[in-house]
């Protein structure tokens, strides 16, 4: 443990102590938020050069938790904390530390309650990374847990005039998934008398009803955080109603937890009490899939329409793990890392043409006609998230899909339509904003993005290709 | 730099491609397309010395290696490999001279870039012997074409046909991964053998392919390149999916075949294809969209010859392709020299003052007949196929020159006063060099090839169809977009329909207003109910003591 020298408790912890010092920075007229705001960006930066430091420690190769770090929380009852990492949740790290940077670049300029958004930004960070990093049933728990409350806290605050209905559904979903797992983790604890390791749930025995009860629990409260059926409409609502960048990436990293929480706790075999739920869960996936995918085609909306894509591709992640392919996990994860940076390199560039055109009180037709630098941006991102050849998701989608067909074949199938719709979404967006019919330069024209957020972006772009030449990079040669 | 030739161009074109990205847009952007177009020469004479040396170079990158995926970059110097790049590289060359002088072309470094990189690509295509660099390239191709198209209505109704035919590809390579685990174009015959679900695979390559060749019923994106101009519509035209559709074609075959109604689906859609092309040639106004016809109409008897012989190789009918890229030209030519007129009712009586020009088109003709009725057609099938390419371009040919070049002149008088004898020579000479070209070394002149060439003198005399011109006037049918209000009725429709449904009753009415409604209501009245409990009343206290009892009789069972 020593020789690690405490790396994934300096991870978790250092973006709670970036919270610490944004709170005690000062924010006031002539500092302009700059304190605050580059304070927290340095938080994110530093830990970023932690985990890189973290991956040069991994073993690329091994699937096993690797740095595990123990302590003793409690001695009676006793509870410890373990902490591990292996490459998959190294990936997820890295990507949502990446997805964070450009949200707050994305929010660099806005003022409004600018220090809440980075206290609670940062809270979540840690909170989240927490999460990723819990290596036992109990911490796993707590993460889990209490990375709602920044949220709850950012909807509450960054929400539209519907919020309160909002944070209504939130908590009611939220607080359904949060004491069945408390449930299931009190069994857990009980059996076990002291630490769970995840790994080794499975390998506890139960008798019949306590076994179904805990499955049943851990799937649902997992499944309360993935946009699927009936659970999807606490995300569909938020997601349509936030319009700060940065509070919409997090959010929409919500359920990423959900899927994570599975990948988790499903073992490569399922029990037998699971199966049922797993085929119950494919069913319902597949249906929301189809289901959100329409409505993001016909919607206008172009922040549902961004859900409606990331719910599918979430689903079709989810369903892609339940296949129990250790290559397609990894797919899954190196196809996380792209796919974060490509939701959140959208919503940057989404929002700003949304503020633009709010203050100039245009139409969304032609908007990008007359801002070269924007509309490469944009169009890039829209191509690489369409799944093309300039991004790792084309190989991963590819390989993910391929596993679904065998596994069944209607339900791959199914996921490709839903795939083809949530695409033809987003194109039919970006070509509405590249519309130069209805482009009236007496209207007055949006402000092209600057040449630093030009190069930040392509730098984003470069990222991203780079991915796509070597997609499978951290499994070594 | 490798001493493989073929990496060598892969890697020249690509930073050709970039560097036009950075070069100043406007300043001395003839002089630096001059020299990308010099670049492009000198690799052109390269290939051309190492295809007639027959060098053969392996090269084979390992891009991806783990356990059961392995994807390997081939990019193997072979005489093949050259053979199928020449005439790509022609295109090319043709374009890039053309963009140097065009005056329609703002941005001309650009275009001359996305065009270096476009070959790059299609030189992964060609060289490719698996299914995953196939996608990619034919994917990058897609893209670059899409940077190509510079006017908002092409790229909307290219986009959409593009995401489908890359979407159906996708799927059908993902379905073939999903059974064998190779991805070596080799597992198409095994998949052809074994496989499951061939009917579904076909009929998604087979879509796939007819929407990048725009054959009938998705022409459509085919035929909205005529809101561009020339250069950019002859490039796409002829090295961008078209091609990149046949060029796969070729390497799925041994699959397709093996799909009992792949023939039948072929040979209807390219018959549809040829009629409608046909059609077009004679009735279409707009001078681009006759060239779009001409140009269907090749691809169209192209798939259509590839039924009628055992084993299709794209590379015997190349001298054809690069006529066809020639016909385009002098269309070109022709536009050019009236002024960039688009409008054949706006032409009329132009013999006078552009014959050499139309003695280009009418040699042009009879080098076609004599290449393509020379074409092997020893099988029943591509006689009937070959005769009836050249009577439809001899028709539609001689109705379009006899329009344009002789009766009573429709051009407005700037037109007819700024009429060229020839135009610049960036539109006919790159043109008259590939008909040049393609008739050395002097064959044997057919009879069939020289009544073909009567049988066009004949049509061009008489001028057969001379009343469909007055379907020139029809603002209906020269602007209906049938198919695309077709598809609207037919697809989009419904998804529209079923989405608002879905959204209304399911979101709205059974989970916000029935779900989530009744949920509200009922904790609200259990608040209400808690509230009422606990307010200071004796039957309250009652109440309560009588619950509490109840629970612990439920628990401890008496």
């Amino acid at each position: 443990m020593s020789s690690n020298l405490y790396l994934l408790s300096v991870i978790i912890v250092l973006p709670f102590l970036g919270m610490l010092f944004v709170l005690a920075a000062k924010n006031d007229e002539k500092t302009g938020g700059r304190n605050v705001y580059n304070v927290s960006l340095f938080t994110v930066i530093a830990n970023i050069v932690l985990i890189l430091r973290m991956f040069s420690r991994l073993d690329v190769k091994s699937s096993a938790l690797q740095l595990v770090e123990r302590f003793t929380w409690l001695e009676n009852p006793r509870i410890d904390i373990v902490l591990g990492v292996d490459v998959f949740s190294a990936l997820l790290l890295l990507s949502i530390h990446l997805a964070f940077i450009i949200g707050f670049i994305a929010v660099r300029h806005n003022r409004i309650q600018q220090k809440s958004m980075m206290v609670f930004a940062l809270l979540f960070l840690s909170q989240i990374t927490g999460f990723l990093l819990a290596a036992d049933v109990f911490s796993f728990y707590i993460f889990f847990e209490a990375m709602l409350f920044p949220v709850f806290m950012l909807i509450g605050i960054f929400g539209d005039i519907r919020r309160q209905g909002i944070m209504y559904r939130f908590f009611l979903y939220n607080f359904l998934g949060a004491v069945v797992l408390f449930l299931a983790t009190i069994i857990l604890y009980n059996y076990q008398n002291g630490a769970v390791e995840i790994s080794k749930v499975t390998q506890l025995s139960f008798n019949g009803r306590t076994e179904h009860f805990m499955w049943a629990s851990i799937l649902i409260s997992f499944l309360s955080r993935i946009p699927i059926w009936p659970f999807h409409f606490w995300i569909a609502s938020v997601s349509s109603s936030i319009k700060n960048p940065l509070v919409f990436i997090i959010v929409n990293l919500i359920p990423l937890t959900g899927i994570y929480g599975l990948i988790r706790f499903l073992p490569q075999t399922f029990p037998v009490s699971a199966a049922f739920y797993i085929t119950a869960l494919e069913i319902i996936g597949v249906v929301t899939m189809l289901f959100i995918a329409l409505i993001g085609f016909i919607n206008r909306d172009t922040q549902y329409k961004f859900f409606s894509y990331i719910t599918v591709y979430y689903i079709m992640y989810m369903l892609g793990l339940l296949s129990k392919n250790t290559l397609i996990m990894l797919n899954v994860g190196f196809s996380f890392f792209s796919y974060l940076i490509i939701v959140a390199g959208l919503e940057f560039v989404s929002s700003y043409v949304r503020s633009q055109q709010e203050k100039l009180e245009l139409g969304t037709e032609g908007l990008l006609c007359p801002v070269p630098r924007l509309a490469f941006v944009y169009s890039f991102l829209v191509l690489a998230a369409i799944g093309l050849p300039v991004s790792s998701l084309f190989l991963n989608n590819f390989l993910i899909i391929s596993s679904l067909l065998e596994n069944s074949f209607n339900l791959g199938i199914t996921v490709v339509c839903a795939l083809v719709l949530s695409s033809g979404a987003l194109l039919g967006d970006l070509y509405r904003l590249k519309d130069s019919s209805a482009f009236c330069p007496e209207k007055g024209c949006i402000t092209d993005i600057s040449k630093p957020y030009f190069f930040f972006m392509t730098f984003i772009i470069f990222v991203l290709i780079a991915s796509f030449i070597r997609p499978l990079w951290f499994l070594g040669r | 730099m490798t001493n493989n030739m073929l990496v060598n161009l892969f890697i020249l074109l690509s930073l050709t491609g970039g560097a036009a990205f950075f070069l100043p847009k406007d300043k001395y952007s003839r002089f630096f397309s001059l020299l990308v177009f010099a670049g492009a020469v000198s690799y052109g004479w390269l290939i051309w010395q190492a295809y007639l040396s027959g060098s053969s170079e392996p090269f084979v990158f390992h891009w991806i290696q783990y356990k059961s995926l392995h994807i390997d970059i081939n990019l193997s110097a072979n005489q093949r490999n050259y053979l199928y790049l020449m005439p790509l590289g022609i295109v090319l060359l043709f374009s890039l001279f053309c963009n140097i002088f065009s005056r329609q072309e703002i941005r001309r470094l650009r275009l001359g870039g996305l065009m270096c990189v476009n070959l790059a690509f299609l030189l992964l295509l060609i060289c490719t012997n698996n299914l995953i660099i196939l996608m990619i390239s034919a994917f990058l191709t897609s893209i670059t074409t899409l940077y190509i198209i510079n006017d908002y209505e092409s790229k909307k109704t290219y986009i959409v046909y593009d995401l489908i035919s890359d979407m159906a590809l996708f799927t059908a390579f993902a379905i073939i991964y999903s059974q064998f685990h190779q991805v070596e174009l080799s597992v198409l015959t095994k998949y052809a053998r074994e496989g499951e679900h061939i009917p579904l695979v076909a009929s998604l390559i087979l879509l796939s392919l007819l929407i990048k060749n725009g054959l009938f019923l998705f022409h459509n994106q085919l035929l909205s390149f005529r809101d561009l101009n020339f250069n950019r519509l002859v490039f796409l035209s002829f090295s961008s999916l078209p091609v990149v559709g046949i060029l796969i074609y070729e390497k799925v075959m041994p699959l397709l075949s093996a799909f009992e109604y792949g023939r039948l689906v072929i040979a209807v859609t390219a018959g549809l294809s040829a009629v409608y092309a046909l059609g077009g040639t004679l009735i279409y106004d707009d001078i681009k969209e006759k060239t779009l016809c001409f140009n269907m109409l090749f691809w169209a008897f192209l798939y259509a010859l590839a039924l009628t012989v055992p084993h299709f190789s794209f590379s015997a009918y190349f001298s054809l392709f690069l006529l066809m890229l020639a016909l385009n030209g002098l269309i070109h030519a022709l536009s050019a020299a009236a002024s960039d007129e688009i409008y054949v009712s706006k032409t009329g009586g132009f013999f006078k003052n552009l014959w050499l020009l139309f003695l280009f088109f009418v040699l042009w003709f009879a080098i076609f007949a004599q290449n393509t009725l020379s074409l092997d057609y020893s099988q029943a099938g591509a006689r009937v196929v070959i005769v009836l390419f050249v009577s439809f371009m001899a028709l539609a040919l001689a109705h379009f020159l006899r329009e344009v070049f002789f009766g009573a002149t429709q051009a407005d008088e700037i037109v007819s006063a700024r009429l060229k004898a020839l135009p610049y020579a960036d539109c006919w000479l790159p043109a008259v060099l590939i008909c040049g070209w393609s008739v050395f070394p002097f064959p044997e002149v057919s009879r069939t090839a020289v009544m073909a060439f009567a049988v066009f003198l004949l049509l061009l005399a008489i001028h057969p169809l001379r009343r469909l011109s007055r379907y020139y006037a029809d603002e209906e049918l020269q602007l209906a977009e049938f198919f695309k209000r077709f598809y609207e009725l037919v697809v989009l429709t419904p998804i529209t329909v079923l989405g608002r449904i879905l959204w209304l009753t399911i979101d709205f009415v059974i989970i916000e207003r029935t779900i989530i409604n009744s949920l509200s209501d009922m904790i609200k009245f259990l608040i209400k109910v808690s509230q009422k409990i606990h307010q200071p009343a004796l039957i309250n206290y009652i109440l309560l003591a009588l619950c509490g009892l109840g629970i612990l009789f439920l628990y401890t069972g008496r």
